[in-house]
C-alpha cells in the first residue's frame, strides 16, 4: 500500500504541474486587458497554489520512499535493491538516492521545492517575471515527474517480496556519500531557476534587471555544484583506493561543465549589473548551464559516452536528448527573436588591460574550458565520425588541454584586482608592484627549496604566488582604508569589511580558495609517486623519508563483511609518527572494498593500500602513494566554500536573525569541513610508538607486586628481558612456562627478567604467577603509562634491552624458549 | 491497487483540487485578500505595468505575443489581442 | 573602436590556443578505443600504439600472484556500439553471453599490479596498454565496472 500511495502522489503531481503551467499562462493572457485583471489575479493565484501543492506532494512522495526504506518494505523493488535489514539507519536514509529511480524522485522534489521558493519569495525586482517563470518551471517539473513516473518508477512492486534486501553497495557506505548527491542536485536543480527567469525576462523584454533578480539562486546553485564536486573528490580520494581524486571521467565532467558556465554567468552578471554589457553572453551562459545539466543527465544514462563510471544504458537517453533539443532550440530561438532588446545594451568598453578586459578574458576562458571538456568527453564519438577511428581522451589529454587554460585563469585572478579603472589603477599598480613580485617569487623559491623542481610546476607556483599576493593585498588595503576612517582594531576592521561587503570579499575569498586548490593540483599532478612493495612481517622499507614497518596482519568479522588489515608503523628517522591500518573488506558475494590508510601532512599525504597477502599472514603486498601538497586542495576547497557562503549570506534587519544566519552558516561550514577531513583514515597512534632496535629503551618506573620499585635505569649493566602480558590473555599465559625456564637458566648470568601487566588486577595476576611458578619480578602498569611509552599494539610483546640500555630485540606475540635463548646467547657474547 | 491506497489517493486529490480552486471560490464570494492574494496583486500590477508601458525608445509591444506594434494600434496585427489604450504615450 | 579590436584579437587568440591544445593532444595522447575482434585483426604497425580495449572478463581465467603482484586474465569480445548492445538485451546480458560463448574472440591480459576489487566473472573491463609479440596485452591501466544492478554511483576502480 505504501508504494501505491507513492505512485498516486506522483501521478497527481504530474497533473498539477501541467495545470500550474496552464494557469500561469492563462493569468498572463488575461492580465493584458485591464477589464479582466481580477480574473487574471485569480488564475495566477491558483497557479501559485498549485506550485505550493506540487512541492508538498512530491515531498510526501519522497517521505514515503524514506519510510519504506526505514521500515524495510522489501516488496518495493527499489528498496530491495539498495537496502537490507542490517545496515545502520543513516545508510538506509542515504540509500534513498543510491539508485536512479530514487535520485530522480529527489530531483523532482528539489525542483518543485525550489520553484515554490523562487516564485513565492521572489524579490521586488523579480515580481514581474514570476508568472512566466512559473510556466517554465512547472513544465520542467512536469518533465521530470513524467520521466520518473513512466520510465524510472521508484515504487514498482515485486510480486514475491524477498525476506531481506540486497544491501547497499559497500562503496557507498561512506558518510560523505550521504551529502554528495544531494549537494550536486541542489546545484543541478538550482540552475533551472535562473534559466526560467531568463526566459521570462526575454519574453517580457525585461532584460536589464534579471541577473540581479536571481543572483541569490545562481549563487546557491553554483555553491551546491561546487560542494557536490568537492565532496565527490574527497570521497574518491578516501574510499576508492587509487590515491587520486579526479579522473576526468564523463560523469565527473557532467558536474564540472555546468559549474564552468555558471561561474562565467556569475562574472558576467557583475558586468551586466555595472551597466557594462555582456547581456547576450549572460543569456547564453544561463541557457547552456541548464542545457548542460540536461546533457549531463542524458550522457550518463544513454551509453553514448563510454565510461566506467556510467550507469547502465537505460531508456531515458532518448527522452533527455529530446528535452535538450527542445530547450536549446526554443531558448536560442527566443534569444534571436529578442535580439533587438538585447542590442540596446552596448558595453562601455575600455582597453584589454582593464577590469572589463579581464572579465572578458575570464568569460572567454570559461567558454573555451567548457568546449574543451565537452570535446574531450565526446572525443570517441567525434573522432569516429570524422576519421573513422575511435580515439579516447584519457586524463593526460585533459590535463594537457585544460592545464594552460586554468593557469591563465589564475593569472587573471591576480591581474583583475590590480587593473582597476583609469589612472588610479596605474598608481595602485605601482604601489603594489613589490608585493606582487614578492609573491610571484617566494612561492616558487620555497617550493624549489622543499624539493619541487619541475619547471612547469615552478611557473604554476609563480602564477599562484602572484595571484595570491594580489588578492591578499586587496584585503590588507581594504582594512587599512577602513581603519583610516573608523580607527578600529585591525581584526575588527576586517570583520566589518567582510560583513558589509559580502559579495566583494566573498569573491576574493573564493579566489584565494581556488589559488590554494591550484597549489594542491600542481603538487599531486606534477609530482606523482607510487610504489608497490611486498613485506614480510617485521620487515621495514624506506619510502621518501619515511620508514614503514609491516608489523602484522589481523582479521575480524564485522556485521556483514570480513575485514583484514595490516598494522604498519610509520617512522621518520627514529621518530614514531603513527600506525597505519590499510584494510581490505570482503563482502558476501565476493565483492571486495579497499580502505586506504592515510597520514596527512601539509607537505604531502602518505597513502597506503593493502593489496594482498599470503594465507598465513606472514607476508603482505602494499601500494604506497605519496600525494604532494594534496591538503592544499582540501583547505582551498573549504575557503572556497566559505567565500561562496559569505557572498550568499543574507543581511537581515533584525540582529537576532543575523546571529542565527551566521551561526547556521558557520555550522554548515564545519559540516563541510568534517565531511572533507573528518572521516577516519585508518591510522591509529599506539602511544609513543614502538622503539626501534638500536634506539635507547624508554625509561620507566614500575611498582613491583612484592613491594618496592624498579626502573629501567636501575637495570643498566644487565641485560633486561621486559615482557608485557596479562593474566586474561591466553597467548600470554602460554609463554609463561618458557619465560620461567629461561629465567632460571640465566638469572645469575647478568640477565634480569621483568614482567609488566597490562590492564590487569592484582589478585588474578598473583594466581597466574602462582600457577606457573613465576619467580622473576612482576609489576602492574597502572594507567597504561609504560605500555603507551612502548607503543604496545597487543600482548604479549617482549623487549630485550642490552646492558647499555638499548633495544636489542623486539618480539611480538608469544616467544618460544629457543628463540629467547638464541637472543640472550648472542648478547652475552 | 489496494483499497487503502485508493482512499488515500482520492483524499489527496480532493484536498489538492480544493486548494487550487480556492482563489476561484474566493473571487466568487469576495472574501478578504490573504497574503497570497496580496502577493498576486503585486505581480498583476507589475505585469500590467510591463504590458502597458512603452520601452525606452518609445515603441509598444503586444502583451500577449510580444510582437512590436505601433503606438496607435488598437489590435495586435500578429495575434489579434486588444491592446490597452495608453494615455501617456511619449 | 580600437578597444574592440584588441578584444576580438584576444578572443581569437584564446580560441586558437584552445583548438591547438585539443588537436595536438588528440594526436599525441589519445588512444585507440577498440574491441577484442578489432585488435586481433590489427596489423603489425598498429601493434606499436597505445590501445584501449573493452571486453568481458572470463572469471575462471583470473590468475593472481599476490606477491609480484601480477594478475592475468582473459577478456572476451563485447560489441562497442551501444545500439548493438541494446539490441542484444542490455550490457549485463551481452557480458553474460560473451562469457558463455566458447568460440568468441578472446585476448589475454597481463597486468603488473594489484588485483582490482571488481575483477570477477562477467565484469566489463576497460584495459589500456600495448600489445606484445606474444599476442598478449600488457596493461598499464585496468578499469572495471560491475555488470550491475547498482546503477548509480558505480565505483571507478582505477589502477594505474
Amino acid at each position: 500500500m505504501v508504494g501505491e500511495i507513492g505512485t498516486l502522489l506522483l501521478g497527481i503531481s504530474l497533473a498539477i504541474s501541467l495545470y500550474a503551467a496552464y494557469a500561469a499562462w492563462r493569468g498572463i493572457q488575461l492580465s493584458a486587458v485591464p477589464a479582466s485583471s481580477a480574473r487574471s489575479r485569480t488564475w495566477l493565484q491558483s497557479a501559485q497554489n498549485a506550485v505550493y501543492m506540487q512541492a508538498a506532494l512530491l515531498g510526501a512522495a519522497l517521505l514515503i520512499l524514506l519510510v519504506a526504506f526505514l521500515s524495510d518494505h522489501f516488496e518495493i523493488s527499489y528498496v530491495a535493491q539498495h537496502s537490507s535489514m542490517v545496515i545502520p539507519v543513516y545508510l538506509k536514509i542515504s540509500a534513498v538516492w543510491a539508485g536512479q529511480e530514487g535520485s530522480l524522485l529527489l530531483w523532482c522534489f528539489l525542483q518543485a521545492l525550489f520553484a515554490a521558493l523562487a516564485t513565492g519569495c521572489a524579490s521586488e525586482r523579480a515580481r514581474s517575471l514570476v508568472p512566466w517563470t512559473t510556466v517554465f518551471l512547472s513544465l520542467i517539473t512536469a518533465f521530470f515527474v513524467a520521466v520518473t513516473l513512466f520510465l524510472s518508477h521508484p515504487f514498482t512492486l515485486l510480486s514475491q517480496p524477498p525476506l531481506d534486501g540486497r544491501g547497499l553497495n559497500p562503496l557507498l557506505r561512506h558518510p560523505g556519500m550521504i551529502f554528495h548527491p544531494p549537494a550536486l542536485y541542489v546545484g543541478y536543480v538550482g540552475l533551472a531557476i535562473p534559466f526560467a527567469f531568463a526566459m521570462a525576462a526575454l519574453i517580457t523584454r525585461r532584460i536589464e534587471g534579471w541577473t540581479a533578480a536571481i543572483r541569490t539562486w545562481t549563487l546557491i546553485a553554483w555553491l551546491g555544484l561546487g560542494l557536490g564536486l568537492l565532496l565527490g573528490m574527497r570521497w574518491a580520494y578516501d574510499v576508492l583506493g587509487w590515491g587520486g581524486y579526479w579522473g576526468w571521467d564523463p560523469v565527473e565532467n557532467a558536474g564540472l561543465l555546468p559549474w564552468f558556465t555558471t561561474t562565467a554567468l556569475l562574472h558576467g552578471a557583475v558586468m551586466q549589473e555595472e551597466k557594462r554589457g555582456f547581456h547576450v553572453w549572460n543569456m547564453l551562459m544561463v541557457i547552456f548551464s541548464f542545457a548542460l545539466v540536461l546533457f549531463g543527465t542524458f550522457a550518463t544514462r544513454s551509453g553514448m559516452i563510454q565510461s566506467v563510471h556510467a550507469y547502465t544504458v537505460s531508456n531515458l537517453g532518448g527522452y533527455f536528448l529530446t528535452a535538450i533539443v527542445v530547450t536549446l532550440g526554443g531558448s536560442l530561438a527566443l534569444l534571436y527573436a529578442r535580439r533587438a532588446a538585447l542590442k540596446d545594451s552596448s558595453p562601455i568598453v575600455e582597453g584589454l588591460l582593464s577590469r572589463d578586459g579581464m572579465f572578458f578574458l575570464t568569460l572567454a576562458l570559461f567558454t573555451t574550458l567548457t568546449v574543451s571538456v565537452l570535446v574531450g568527453s565526446l572525443l570517441p564519438t567525434l573522432t569516429e565520425v570524422f576519421s573513422g577511428q575511435r580515439f579516447e581522451a584519457g586524463p593526460a589529454w585533459f590535463d594537457r588541454v585544460t592545464g594552460p587554460q586554468f593557469a591563465v585563469l589564475i593569472l587573471i585572478i591576480g591581474l583583475c584586482p590590480l587593473l582597476g579603472r583609469g589612472v588610479a589603477a596605474l598608481q595602485r599598480l605601482r604601489r603594489l608592484r613589490w608585493v606582487v613580485i614578492g609573491g610571484a617569487m617566494t612561492v616558487p623559491v620555497a617550493a624549489g627549496l622543499t624539493g619541487f623542481t619541475d619547471v612547469f610546476s615552478l611557473i604554476g607556483f609563480a602564477i599562484s604566488g602572484f595571484a595570491g599576493a594580489a588578492t591578499l593585498a586587496e584585503f590588507v588595503e581594504g582594512v587599512m582604508t577602513r581603519r583610516k576612517r573608523t580607527d578600529e582594531a585591525p581584526l575588527n576592521a576586517l570583520w566589518q569589511l567582510l560583513r558589509l561587503q559580502r559579495r566583494k570579499y566573498g569573491g576574493y575569498l573564493v579566489h584565494l580558495g581556488v589559488i590554494l586548490m591550484a597549489l594542491g593540483i600542481i603538487g599531486t599532478r606534477m609530482y606523482p609517486f607510487e610504489m608497490q612493495i611486498t613485506l614480510n612481517a617485521g620487515q621495514s622499507t624506506a619510502v621518501k623519508g619515511y620508514t614503514l614497518i609491516f608489523e602484522e596482519l589481523k582479521t575480524a568479522f564485522i556485521a556483514d563483511y570480513n575485514a583484514t588489515w595490516a598494522n604498519v608503523s610509520v617512522y621518520r628517522g627514529d621518530t614514531y609518527l603513527t600506525t597505519l591500518q590499510p584494510q581490505l573488506n570482503r563482502y558476501t558475494g565476493d565483492q571486495t572494498v579497499t580502505m586506504p590508510a592515510l597520514l596527512p601532512g601539509l607537505h604531502e599525504d602518505l597513502y597506503l593500500i593493502l593489496s594482498g597477502w599470503t594465507g598465513d599472514g606472514t607476508s603482505a603486498t602494499f601500494k604506497v602513494i605519496v600525494n604532494m601538497l594534496v591538503n592544499f586542495l582540501w583547505l582551498g576547497g573549504l575557503i572556497f566554500l566559505a567565500g561562496g557562503g559569505l557572498a550568499l549570506w543574507p543581511r537581515m534587519e533584525h540582529r537576532t536573525w543575523n546571529v542565527v544566519a551566521f551561526s547556521v552558516g558557520l555550522a554548515l561550514l564545519f559540516g563541510a569541513g568534517w565531511a572533507m577531513w573528518g572521516m577516519p583514515h585508518g591510522s591509529v597512534d599506539y602511544g609513543d610508538g614502538r622503539p626501534l632496535v638500536g634506539q635507547e629503551a624508554p625509561d620507566f618506573r614500575l611498582s613491583l607486586l612484592d613491594g618496592g620499585t624498579t626502573s629501567l635505569k636501575d637495570l643498566r649493566g644487565q641485560i633486561a628481558v621486559v615482557n608485557f602480558w596479562a593474566s586474561w590473555c591466553p597467548s600470554c599465559v602460554e609463554e609463561m612456562p618458557a619465560l620461567q625456564d629461561v629465567w632460571e637458566m640465566y638469572e645469575d648470568k647478568g640477565v634480569t627478567f621483568l614482567g609488566i601487566t597490562y590492564q590487569d588486577d592484582v589478585s588474578t595476576v598473583r594466581s597466574a604467577l602462582t600457577q606457573y611458578g613465576t619467580t622473576y619480578p612482576v609489576g602492574l602498569d597502572t594507567g597504561d603509562r609504560i605500555t603507551d611509552r612502548y607503543g604496545i599494539t597487543g600482548i604479549p610483546e617482549t623487549f630485550i634491552v642490552d646492558a647499555d640500555g638499548r633495544v636489542a630485540h623486539v618480539h611480538v606475540g608469544p616467544i618460544a624458549a629457543e628463540a629467547l635463548v638464541t637472543q640472550l646467547e648472542a648478547l652475552l657474547k | 491497487m489496494s483499497l487503502g491506497a485508493i482512499f488515500v489517493g482520492v483524499a489527496v486529490a480532493v484536498v489538492t483540487i480544493a486548494y487550487i480552486a480556492r482563489p476561484f471560490r474566493a473571487a466568487a464570494m469576495h472574501t478578504p485578500a490573504s497574503d497570497v492574494d496580496r502577493l498576486i496583486e503585486t505581480w498583476v500590477r507589475a505585469i500590467a505595468d510591463v504590458s502597458s508601458s512603452t520601452t525606452r525608445t518609445g515603441i509598444n509591444f503586444c502583451p500577449q505575443c510580444g510582437r512590436q506594434v505601433a503606438p496607435d494600434h488598437r489590435f495586435c496585427p500578429g495575434c489579434g489581442q486588444r491592446l490597452p489604450v495608453n494615455e501617456d504615450v511619449a | 573602436m580600437q578597444n574592440k579590436t584588441s578584444f576580438i584579437v584576444a578572443g581569437l587568440l584564446v580560441v586558437g590556443a584552445m583548438i591547438y591544445l585539443i588537436v595536438s593532444s588528440t594526436g599525441s595522447t589519445a588512444q585507440y578505443f577498440l574491441t577484442v575482434e578489432e585488435i586481433l585483426a590489427m596489423d603489425d604497425e598498429a601493434m606499436q600504439r597505445n590501445i584501449t580495449v573493452s571486453g568481458a572478463v572470463l572469471g575462471e581465467t583470473i590468475v593472481y600472484d599476490a606477491l609480484a603482484p601480477r594478475v592475468t586474465f582473459t577478456i572476451l569480445n563485447v560489441p562497442a556500439d551501444p545500439q548493438e548492445v541494446e539490441r542484444r538485451g542490455g550490457l549485463a546480458r551481452v557480458l553474460h553471453d560473451a562469457v558463455q560463448d566458447p568460440i568468441g574472440a578472446r585476448l589475454e591480459v597481463v597486468y603488473n599490479g594489484v588485483k582490482p576489487d571488481l575483477l570477477q566473472n562477467e565484469a566489463q573491463a576497460i584495459v589500456r596498454g600495448k600489445m606484445a609479440m606474444d599476442g598478449r596485452l600488457y596493461a598499464d591501466e585496468v578499469l572495471l565496472k560491475c555488470p550491475s544492478r547498482y546503477e548509480e554511483e558505480i565505483p571507478t576502480q582505477v589502477d594505474d
